[in-house]
């Protein structure tokens, strides 16, 4: 074992799978929202009012804040300052990154860099139960037997 | 790749649709789940079944029927050309049991299987496939070879469940301390 942390603590996600991830998101057992370095367990920074930890890429950690975890925040990966802030109210459950837009389980694309709205996607019966990015599609499921594929026309 | 450019020229494409639930079926109906755009194709479970679809055209490929249809699936990972589902039992409250199945990506033919415990969430990461779930029995973090389902190593803890997560090569898991105390540990 490399380490161990005594207490509820609540694991969320990390940046990358790999040798190359540096920062693990925890919730502390006091409900705050953590990275913590993988290899050692000790504290890097605080989430200011994150509440579920959504996405992370290369730049940002995403997730949803607010008291109510109503909003999206985009946090800076190496400092957890808080870097933008969505104050359009929804409380996002999923979310996934891909070529600097952030997709939320609304239909809302939102460019990753500065929380701007690019597109809300015309999702049949939002928000979305589950969402996926790649090979320049997105595929969101909002009916339970339904996958909707969205993209560029033509591809 | 769509860029925020890109992005703002989306439009809704097509969609492809599950097979309804079968009569009888023992966990009911189990709607979409781990829709995975990969390699220019669509993998998702759906309905308990693990589909293959174009997404150009929004034809099915292939579909497959795992072999334990007392289980739900709700996770999918690519390794190479092998797609992998996992999942736990929906009888058993206390003790549901979890089955993983890996298929030849190309034909869809069956490649191994494996039976950790309760599933509720998995992860391929290299030559490794790592399940994380809970049931009334406890946890369990179980970390599988990723070419034929054997089992590496598991560990329980005394509370905790999805998700299945590694970071830095190290699997993040629940555990308990010799007290008995809850903990958060890498391995």
């Amino acid at each position: 074992m490399a380490w161990s942390r005594t207490g509820y603590w609540t694991l969320q996600r990390g940046d990358l799978s790999g040798s190359a991830g540096k920062h693990l998101y925890v919730t502390n057992p006091s409900g705050t929202v953590e990275a913590l370095n993988p290899r050692t367990g000790q504290l890097q920074y605080s989430l200011s009012e994150a509440v579920n930890v959504l996405a992370v890429d290369a730049s940002r950690v995403y997730a949803s804040c607010g008291s109510q975890g109503q909003y999206a925040c985009a946090y800076n990966i190496g400092t957890g300052v808080l870097e933008w802030q969505n104050t359009h109210p929804y409380s996002p459950k999923l979310a996934a990154e891909a070529g600097g837009v952030l997709y939320l389980d609304s239909g809302a694309a939102l460019n990753a860099a500065t929380g701007k709205v690019i597109k809300t996607l015309p999702l049949d019966s939002p928000p979305a139960t589950a969402l996926a990015v790649g090979d320049g599609r997105i595929a969101a499921v909002t009916t339970p037997r339904v996958i909707d594929l969205y993209g560029l026309p033509g591809s | 790749m769509l860029t925020p450019a890109a992005v703002a020229k989306v439009k809704y494409l097509r969609s492809v649709t599950a097979p309804p639930t079968r009569p009888q079926a023992p966990c009911g109906p189990q709607g979409i789940a781990a829709p995975l755009p990969y390699g220019g194709y669509l993998y998702a479970i759906t309905n308990g079944r693990l589909s293959k679809y174009n997404p150009a055209t929004g034809k099915l490929i292939w579909r497959r029927i795992p072999p334990d249809q007392e289980t739900i699936y709700n996770s999918l990972s690519i390794s190479g050309n092998l797609v992998i589902v996992g999942g736990t039992g929906c009888i058993s409250a206390s003790e549901p049991g979890g089955d993983v199945y890996a298929y030849n990506a190309t034909s869809g033919v069956l490649v191994w299987s494996a039976f950790p415990e309760t599933i509720n969430d998995m992860v391929k990461v290299g030559s490794y496939v790592i399940t994380a779930g809970s049931d009334a029995a406890g946890y369990e973090v179980s970390v599988l070879n990723v070419s034929n389902g054997k089992q590496v190593w598991y560990a329980y803890g005394c509370y905790g469940g999805p998700p299945a997560l590694v970071v830095g090569l190290l699997v993040m898991r629940y555990g308990c301390d010799s007290q008995g105390n809850p903990t958060i540990e890498a391995r």
